[in-house]
């Protein structure tokens, strides 16, 4: 045993074996470990720069009782700008399946300026950043984002952004 | 599933149709310490008469039966010998400032108007872009600005987007009418419909007064744009009365940043957004209130009254009914001077019966496959989302007053106050800055004026954002208290002076309502609005 983690070379090819098959095995107890913890708790609060600021509130809508809706900030806690587009916010249940949602980054109501097939063939980004479909947060910067889903299409356990996900809050 | 939808709406937004954005020019408010709404005249220095060749028929057959009438008949027939246009936009052309133009009974499709092209290419410089690519952080972002047509355009280009295009201003700098001003346009039928000027969703606009301070329209029936019925601009001074707007895309009368306007005695139906739009109102900051709509009848629009920045404007003894909201002012879009919205002032309306379904299944699947061009015109296509049901939706208001009405039979919510936060328009920096001292006082909720019970889904809705906003002497049926979604009551008057910054979850259960789109996410989740509540017991 003492040879198996040993940080000496092996001796033999079959102690190199051995000591392949047991690294192998700790890695694969570990990605059990994570899949376990993703399943069970929700994975970690959070991959990537984004964070929930303050808290972040699941209800059930008041006259639609079969639709939830979360609603929260998020801070950008990283290095660099990020930029989000909301076609890559999707929410996930707990075993990676993407539940049909209607994220926006806004907190309360909005519209766009351009009437129902009036836009240009090119939105400019000032429409979408203000109407909540993309956000463009420097280090620090906040957004709302308010997200609902019909829950008999799953239960979102993470939103996910492209470049990190978070928890969603029980 | 995700990632066709994705690309679907990829596609649409490649395959948008028609280009064109209507968003509001770059404009600017006139000087409002000078100007006045214009009064009735019998006579001018020009009259201009514009008739066509079934006019006399018209006469004749209209204007019979009593002594009164047919003095008025003859007085017609008088007055028709004079007639040297066959279009109103020739009369107009022909016009100087106080001119007069009658308009003898006939349908007026302005043809020559029509042929114009659009885009014109004699005016293919003459464009603003709005919304920049600088974004908020100051980060550049794509798609550049979209190209709205300026004042130029219409001033070198005048029926090229509208086919009754009254434009004053020269191509001085001063924007202040030069020339056709205090134009008084007239039917001269016996009824409105009598004169009928129709568009044929052929052009954005049947009537546009461009700096046209002094505009006075009356008397006619209009229809058919493919934005606006009328469309009064950077106005000093307007009026329009005893008109009939029917079947605009859009609004039926809309005026924008102009200021000393009177709507009176209208009727509004058929349009896809609002029958009457006060937007960008004059900014009296509620010691003047420079826009006064009366006595009109908005009805079976999408909303019956709208405004985006409906500053200053005295609504009062006005019908708001049958229509999916009844009225909202807000301050959501940008571009839009004088936000955020405040002072506007409702009195003495009947706000009724605001459930028509124009978000249901079916209009949806009709509206959304059917290019606006071949839509039969009588039908309401919803341009932007509104709640079905709603009687009043303040969306981002300051100090606007809401008195003595009779808000009843709304099935979703009586009134609904909410904010909008300065993001919203373009100015993060303002951050929450409105749903402040508005006041809801002595309006009779779920009660019909003759006393009769009709009671609305919801008296109040509030989100519980804001400040100094308070409801006084407001009565239920039989002088109950009115219903409300705040748990601890609502406010009285004087309203807090202390921020309350509003519920989360009521907030946000408006937001899921933002990305309603007619061709990709009809009913988005989340969001009730376009479900038609049940009637009340």
């Amino acid at each position: 045993m003492s040879t198996i983690i040993s940080t000496a070379p092996p001796q033999t090819r079959a102690e190199a074996l051995t000591r392949r098959a047991v690294f192998l095995s700790g890695v694969a107890t570990l990605a059990v470990l994570a899949v376990f913890a993703l399943t069970a708790f929700g994975g970690p609060a959070r991959t990537g720069p984004l964070t929930w600021s303050g808290k972040a509130e699941l209800f059930t809508h008041p006259t639609l009782p079969g639709d939830r809706i979360l609603t929260g900030t998020l801070r950008n806690d990283g290095i660099h700008p990020l930029r989000v587009d909301i076609g890559d916010v999707r929410v996930l249940t707990s075993d990676g399946k993407a539940v049909p949602s209607n994220p926006v980054f806004l907190e309360t109501f909005g519209k766009t300026l351009w009437a129902a097939g009036r836009g240009p063939q090119m939105v400019p980004d000032t429409e979408l950043q203000r109407t909540g479909r993309i956000t463009m947060l420097h280090p620090g910067e906040e957004v709302p984002l308010t997200i609902a889903w019909h829950s008999k299409d799953g239960t979102p356990a993470r939103v996910d952004y492209g470049d990190g996900s978070l928890r969603v809050p029980g | 599933m995700r990632s066709t939808l994705i690309a679907a709406v990829a596609v649409v937004l490649l395959c948008a149709p028609a280009a064109l954005a209507h968003p509001e020019r770059e404009t600017f408010f006139p000087d409002g310490s000078v100007g006045s709404v214009p009064k009735y005249r019998t006579s001018a220095g020009q009259v201009l008469v514009v008739c066509k060749k079934d006019s006399a028929k018209r006469i004749r057959r209209t204007f019979k039966g009593s002594k009164r009438l047919r003095r008025l008949r003859d007085t017609r027939l008088r007055q028709l010998r004079r007639c040297r246009f066959r279009h109103i936009q020739a009369a107009v052309n022909a016009a100087r400032s106080g001119a007069i133009v009658r308009v003898m009974p006939g349908v007026y499709r302005e043809q020559p108007s029509r042929r114009a092209p659009e885009p014109d290419a004699r005016c293919k410089d003459d464009y603003d872009a709005i919304g920049s690519s600088i974004l908020e952080s100051g980060v550049t972002g794509s798609g550049g600005g979209a190209k709205v047509a300026n004042f130029e355009y219409q001033r070198k280009c005048p029926n090229a987007q509208n086919l009754i295009a009254i434009v004053g201003d020269g191509p001085d700098a001063d924007r202040v009418c030069d020339s056709k001003c205090n134009l008084q346009i007239q039917g001269m039928g016996r009824r409105r419909r009598d004169v009928l000027i129709s568009g044929r969703r052929t052009k954005l606009n049947v009537i546009r007064a461009d700096r046209a301070d002094g505009i006075y329209l009356k008397h006619f029936t209009v229809e058919f744009s493919d934005f606006n019925n009328i469309y009064v601009l950077e106005t000093n001074g307007f009026r329009m009365e005893d008109i009939t707007s029917r079947y605009s895309r859009e609004y039926g009368f809309l005026s924008f940043s102009s200021d000393h306007g009177l709507y009176n005695r209208l009727e509004a139906f058929g349009s896809g957004d609002s029958g009457i739009y006060p937007g960008s109102g004059p900014e009296g900051h509620c010691k003047r209130y420079g826009i006064e709509i009366r006595r009109s009848n908005s009805h079976h629009n999408t909303i019956g009254y709208s405004g985006t920045a409906g500053n200053g404007v005295w609504a009062h003894h006005n019908e708001f009914h049958h229509n999916a909201t009844g009225m909202t002012t807000d301050s959501f879009a940008s571009g839009h001077p004088g936000m955020p919205q405040d002072c506007a002032k409702w009195e003495h309306n009947r706000i009724y019966s605001n459930n028509e379904d124009y978000f249901n299944d079916e209009r949806d699947a009709y509206c959304s496959s059917t290019p606006a061009d071949k839509r039969d015109p009588k039908v309401v296509c919803p341009t932007f989302q509104v709640p079905v049901g709603t009687g009043i939706g303040i969306f981002g208001g300051n100090g606007d007053i809401v008195r003595d009405n009779h808000i009843y039979d709304n099935w979703r919510d009586g009134l609904k106050l909410l904010f909008v936060p300065a993001a919203f328009r373009g100015e993060p920096e303002a951050g929450i800055d409105t749903s402040f001292d508005n006041t809801i006082a002595r309006n009779k909720m779920g009660v019909r004026p003759d006393g009769a019970r009709d009671p609305n889904g919801n008296d109040f809705w509030w989100d519980e954002e804001g400040r100094g906003n308070c409801w006084t002497g407001n009565t239920g049926p039989a002088g109950s208290e009115p219903s409300s979604n705040v748990v601890l009551g609502l406010p009285d008057c004087p309203g807090s002076s202390v921020f309350s910054p509003g519920i989360a979850a009521k907030t946000a259960s408006q937001a899921t309502c933002s990305t309603w789109d007619p061709y990709e996410n009809p009913d988005p989740p989340g969001c009730d609005w376009f479900i038609r509540p049940q009637e009340p017991k």
